[in-house]
């Protein structure tokens, strides 16, 4: 019996018939896996085959909540996107924001497993239990923001929704899925896999409410999770009146900030695209996801030059380094306006920024040749970023449609894949490992390709004073344990940003009560790497091997010219082996059969 | 006396006062029961806040045939007391601010009574949009404008007719 | 000054609270024609259901307000300015306020006079009804008309368990208040019900059979029954106002401060005809809130404390056989553009004329903030730019005053 946290019911809606069937949690699943990331993962590893073409009607996407969902935990409105992901062959799992995650709880399902493809574009209308397909080939080609408003009033006005743009319709290999119209399950292309179905969206309403198996304990430790970000500085500080965009001066300071397609990594115009500089030019006001003490989100708008008047949300962090630092652009009013593209065609702003500075410099070395590129693509021009945006979300061009391939297939269509600084054809996110050791062993080992979000090491490396960046000492350690944490954790249901100051045994606990599960920190680490490993597993079936464990060779050769961290290379060899070993994986990073049989998951192997 | 005092400018629209809210009152998570709203504009993205602000002339209270709507003349509370609601729903339609309604049900009436002096909504209110004040230190502070605007736009209604 | 008031429910109450909240001092006398403690009309449907009681249901008293009780008034002198009642007492005023309300009417058919015959407007009526379905050898309660007050009447006896038959002339229920479709959800929702709904019928003659009635209709048919419950409209009490040369239409026709066309003499409450803004006319609005507040505002002007009316809309909220039905404005019909959502038996229907709000129906989830509504209406907001949130009911108070309430940091 499962007394809290859960719905209880899965959604699954066959596209291809329009049939939908309801079927029930898995408390033994849950148990094991709690829920999002962790069990719609299990979903996939039993129902699709591994080799299976992530474009075809067998791959499924699992849209996922967890037990915290629709509760008053902090910062516990996550949705989740499982599939296998076109772009590099992987387990994909996107995470987001926003209030899909709850409402879709409050439709009485935890999840939504879509499979098989929609003769037409359709979309799901669930409201409060019935669920409808709704034609929506007068939606087809709008932008995210057009198709958020007019499916809502198509259906209900405070209905929640996912949909994706014009890029997922196209199946670019770095489409995401939104959320809300402005929220984005951003990385590894789910939202190609989302078009290749025919599905435009998801509109959600509900009116079932949560509940949760201990109600004087959950109150308890929600209380106490609240109070421990309350006093966290960054948590309750620098997030809230910057948003991640604190981060541009801070890792900029460490020398650790890839620019011009990481060519260096030290950006002296940091400041004009830094989170103080975009609160005082552009923020109009903070934005919360459900139940988000935080607040990380921006509500942005244009006040001046040729994009005036344009408003939306965001830039985070990541884009703003992404189409800023990278792109060696400091014009932040076009950065912001690259951001709202790319929230409106629905393409990862991390991959865009880093496949628009991949086409730079390879424009700029003379391996594009100029005959190919609508307009010339120089570093440090905000017009050539902003129409690359542009080119990509539309496809109408070659150029459009080579750059919606991502850094690495564009790179490779070249004839130098080496200038894509990816890692499994996933662009890196705005760290340098270079810089900051122990986020190239993430960027390497991470489930899903360059990740900074599958164990954030810049935490213990940057921002607390734990470890020193530049050392390789205890980063495999760091890396596993960040990386089973946050496994464990985005299955929850809560947001990585609690982790600023909430621990293992804090979520733990919330996840205890909400459950009726008994979970211990200890429990809690292991639950997430068994996802890990399971996630692992997926990953080698599907054909990656060990090899593909490593970082572009600019990273591991060439050092970082200027700054801080002048001269410094990653030597990811220093780290991986131990990780490898910490994992109870072999050589080859094949996990061995005792690890599996620990972690209760030899079935899988 | 205290009271609940809302600013919509500083709202981050995150709505755990919703959900702390019909915690606290139902045991469950259901924003629908919940005696707080958060109003969300999609196209500009801006919240609003509203709960009972339990006013000097109830208008709920004014329309209640029953005398189940009462001011509470030492609490400044307006108390709804639950066995005596027939459930017309007189005053769900008289209060300006929809901050009388029935429960996800459609069975029950409820309404704020910031949880005898201990408001749940605020304990989660991280962005401090909403706050629980003596009105004394109220009124010398920097929220007094917005309780002024919304008092203005109360006593605006006031001079029209009861809704 | 001497204030009298005739009639002790909420209009007559309220104004003589509001007197001596205004001015303690003043001398007050409120006389009903009932021999019990005022109560709330509106709450005897709840009453006969068993969902409440009538102590529940009484009008507070106001501090040294005299209600007399008994004292039916027949005639009223403005020359010498004093009321006479049917006991013959009278009374002096300076100011007189008439808020005598309605009575049900009860059309003249063979056997309209009998005691089992009742149109609900007192606590008495129930009392009728319940102790006829007690008594009687016949449990179904035959409904003529499928108004306001018998869809009430009507839900109330469902729940207590007990048949209905609603005889309607016209051809759906609710039909003054809701459009066809509406009526058509709602009749739908009576499926399961044991509520038997005979169309385009009327009563012709009701007979007593032993403890039941007999009941021939129009159409030849015959009905047997334990009471028959008449809900065909109301009339408002003004039989004493003859030669008073108080205008009257269908009811006592008020000025814009409440006064009647007689100096000192005003109105309020159920039995006035006042502005309606939508209508632009004078219209008998008969409801609850209404009378409370016509009620205030004639007891201010009664102080000599000149305060307008400033009209108001027709509205009602109700439940009945599990459907909450909110209507307000012109909502019987469609009239100028009409935008419409039908959905799993929800209904939603407004209409909207040169970008104001004529009128709207809701049956189901209804509307989030129902104020908001009212408020458009008689503020004759200009919603162009809202019609979906208007349709869907997501609309508020915040969409009509942008201004004060999204401010940004
Ligand atoms: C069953 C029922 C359900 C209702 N439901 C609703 C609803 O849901 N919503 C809504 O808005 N409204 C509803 N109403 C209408 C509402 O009750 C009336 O609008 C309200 O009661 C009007 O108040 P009033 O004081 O004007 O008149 P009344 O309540 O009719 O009272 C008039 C009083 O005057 C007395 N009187 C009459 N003539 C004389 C005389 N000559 N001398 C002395 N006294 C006299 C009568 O005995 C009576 O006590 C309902 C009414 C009924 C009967
Ligand atoms: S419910 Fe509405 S009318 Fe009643 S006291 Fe609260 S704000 Fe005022
Ligand atoms: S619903 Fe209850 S509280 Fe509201 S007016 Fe009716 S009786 Fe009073
Ligand atoms: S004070 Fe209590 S009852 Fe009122 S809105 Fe807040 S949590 Fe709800």
């Amino acid at each position: 019996m499962i007394d809290g946290g859960y719905q209880g019911t899965i959604l699954r809606v066959n596209l291809t018939n329009r049939t939908v069937k309801e079927e029930a949690l898995r408390e033994d699943w849950a148990k094991k896996y709690i829920g999002g990331r962790g069990y719609g993962t299990r979903i996939i590893m039993a129902e699709v085959d591994p080799k299976v073409d992530p474009l075809a009607p067998e791959n499924k996407v699992v849209i996922a909540t967890g037990p915290l969902d629709g509760t008053t935990a902090p910062s516990s409105g996550r949705v989740m996107v499982i599939t296998k992901g076109p772009l590099n062959n992987t387990i994909a799992c996107s995470n987001a924001g926003g209030y899909f995650g709850p409402m879709l709880k409050r439709t009485g399902y935890d999840m939504i497993i879509l499979e098989g493809k929609a003769s037409e574009p359709v979309y799901l209308w669930i409201n409060k239990g019935k669920v409808e397909f709704r034609d929506a080939t007068h939606l087809w080609g709008k932008l995210v923001n057009e198709s958020d408003q007019m499916m809502r009033e198509e259906t209900h006005l405070e209905a929640e929704t996912m949909e994706i743009g014009p890029a997922g319709e196209k199946m670019s290999m770095i489409a995401n899925v939104m959320f809300n119209g402005h929220r984005a399950a951003g990385r590894t292309g789910v939202g190609a896999v989302v078009g290749s179905k025919n599905l435009k969206g998801i509109v959600v309403r509900g009116n079932k409410g949560v509940s949760v198996a201990d109600r004087d304990r959950f109150a308890e430790a929600v209380r106490s999770a609240r109070e421990i970000l309350a006093q966290n500085p960054v948590a309750s500080g620098g997030m809230p009146l910057y948003g991640t965009a604190v981060l541009v001066n801070i890792i900029n300071s460490t020398g650790s900030f890839p620019t011009r397609n990481a060519q260096d990594s030290f950006f002296p115009d940091a400041d004009k695209i830094s989170g103080e500089t975009l609160r005082a030019q552009n923020l109009v006001r903070n934005e919360a996801c459900s139940d988000c003490p935080i607040g990380c989100g921006r509500v942005t708008a244009i006040k001046e030059g040729k994009y005036k008047g344009e408003h939306g949300g965001g830039p985070e962090y990541e884009p703003l380094w992404a189409f800023g630092a990278m792109c060696g652009i400091s014009d932040l009013n076009a950065i912001t306006m690259a951001n709202y593209l790319c929230d409106r065609y629905g393409l990862d702003a991390i991959s865009a920024g880093g496949t628009v500075a991949c086409a730079m410099e390879l424009y700029e070395r003379g391996y594009m040749p100029a005959t190919d590129a609508p307009f010339p693509l120089k570093f440090g021009d905000p017009d050539a970023l902003v129409e690359s945006i542009r080119a990509m979300g539309e496809q109408k061009d070659a150029f459009g449609k080579l750059l919606a391939q991502g850094s690495y297939r564009l790179a490779e269509h070249y004839g130098h894949p080496e200038l894509s600084m990816s890692v499994k054809k996933q662009e890196f996110p705005a760290y340098d490992p270079r810089g900051v050791k122990g986020i190239g062993l993430e960027y390497a080992t991470s489930n899903r390709g360059a990740c900074h979000v599958r164990g954030y090491s810049i935490a213990a490396e940057v921002l607390s004073p734990g470890l020193d960046r530049l050392v390789y000492e205890g980063k495999a350690a760091v890396t596993k344990f960040l990386q089973d944490l946050t496994a464990a954790l985005d299955s929850s249901g809560a947001c990585l940003f609690t982790t600023f100051g909430m621990q293992a045994k804090d979520l733990a606990q919330l996840y205890s009560a909400a459950t009726g599960f008994e979970c211990d920190e200890q429990e809690f680490l292991k639950i997430g790497e068994r996802i890990w490993n399971m996630e692992k597993l997926f990953n080698l079936k599907s054909g990656l091997t060990g090899k593909d464990d490593t970082l572009p060779p600019r990273i591991l050769h060439e050092p970082i010219v200027s700054g801080p961290s002048q001269g410094e290379v990653e030597d990811l060899g220093k780290m991986l082996g131990e990780y490898y070993s910490l994992r109870g994986w072999g050589e080859d990073s094949v996990p061995t059969k005792e690890r599996l049989q620990e972690l209760g998951i030899q079935d899988l192997s | 006396m205290k009271v609940l005092v809302l600013e919509p400018a500083k709202c981050t629209g995150c709505r755990a006062c919703m959900d702390a809210c019909s915690f606290e009152k139902t045991d469950v998570f259901n924003p629908l029961d919940s005696r707080i709203n958060v109003i969300t504009f999609h196209e500009d993205l801006t919240f609003v806040p509203t709960v009972c602000s339990q006013c000097e002339i109830p208008y709920c209270a004014e329309v209640c045939p029953t005398s189940t709507l009462v001011k509470n003349t030492t609490t400044g509370l307006v108390d709804f007391l639950k066995e005596k609601c027939i459930g017309c729903k007189q005053c769900v339609v008289a209060c300006p601010w929809g901050s009388i309604k029935m429960n996800h049900l459609g069975k029950e009436i409820i309404k704020c009574d910031q949880c005898s002096g201990d408001p749940a909504c605020v304990k989660v209110c991280k962005a401090e949009a909403l706050t629980y004040v003596d009105v004394e230190d109220m009124i010398s502070s920097k929220q007094h404008g917005v309780a002024q605007a919304y008092r203005r736009i109360a006593s605006e209604m006031q001079k029209g007719v009861n809704p | 000054m001497k204030h009298v008031i005739i009639g002790a429910s909420i209009a007559g109450m309220t104004a003589a609270a509001k007197i001596k909240q205004l001015s303690p001092e003043e001398d007050v006398t409120v006389l009903s024609a009932e021999s019990i403690q005022p109560y709330g009309k509106m709450s005897l449907p709840y009453m006969l259901s068993g969902m409440t009681w009538f102590a529940n249901c009484t009008l507070p008293p106001v501090a040294g307000v005299d209600v007399m009780l008994n004292k039916q008034v027949d005639r009223i002198d403005p020359g010498s300015k004093t009321v006479h009642t049917t006991d013959g007492e009278e009374f002096k005023y300076d100011k007189l306020l008439i808020a005598t309300g309605t009575s049900p009417v009860i059309p003249d058919v063979p056997g309209a006079k009998l005691s089992s015959v009742v149109g609900v407007r007192n606590v008495g009526d129930i009392e009728v009804i319940r102790k006829r379905i007690e008594e009687s050898s016949q449990k179904r309660v035959i409904l003529s008309g499928a108004g306001l007050v018998n869809a009430e009447v009507g839900d109330a006896l469902v729940k207590l368990g007990i048949p209905v038959t609603y005889v309607i002339s016209s051809d759906r229920m609710l039909s003054q208040i809701v459009d066809r479709e509406a009526s058509a959800i709602i009749e739908k929702s009576l499926t399961g019900l044991d509520v038997e709904l005979l169309k385009g019928e009327d009563i012709t003659e009701i007979q007593e059979k032993g403890d039941a009635l007999e009941v021939r209709l129009a159409s030849g048919k015959v009905l047997m029954g334990a009471c028959v419950v008449y809900g065909k409209g109301v009339r408002p009490n003004t039989s004493f106002l003859k030669g008073t040369g108080v205008q009257l239409n269908k009811g006592i026709v008020l000025g814009q401060y409440l006064e009647t066309s007689i100096p000192d003499i005003y109105g309020a409450g159920d039995a006035v005809e006042t502005d309606d803004v939508l209508l632009g006319e004078k219209t008998l609005h008969a409801l609850w809130p209404v009378a409370i507040e016509q009620a205030n505002i004639a007891a201010a002007n009664m102080l000599g404390m000149e305060t307008p009316y400033p009209g108001d809309v027709l509205r009602n909220i109700l439940t009945v056989f599990g459907q909450t039905i909110f209507t307000g404005g012109l909502s019987t019909h469609d009239e100028g553009e009409v935008y419409r959502h039908a959905s799993d038996g929800e209904y939603r229907k407004i209409a909207v004329k040169d970008g104001k709000l004529r009128g709207f129906v809701f049956v189901g989830e209804g509307a989030e903030n129902p104020g908001v509504y009212l408020r458009m209406m008689k503020e004759k907001t200009d919603i162009s730019s809202m019609i979906d949130p208007v349709l869907y009911g997501t609309v508020t108070h915040a969409d009509l005053y942008p201004s004060v309430f999204k401010v940004a940091l």
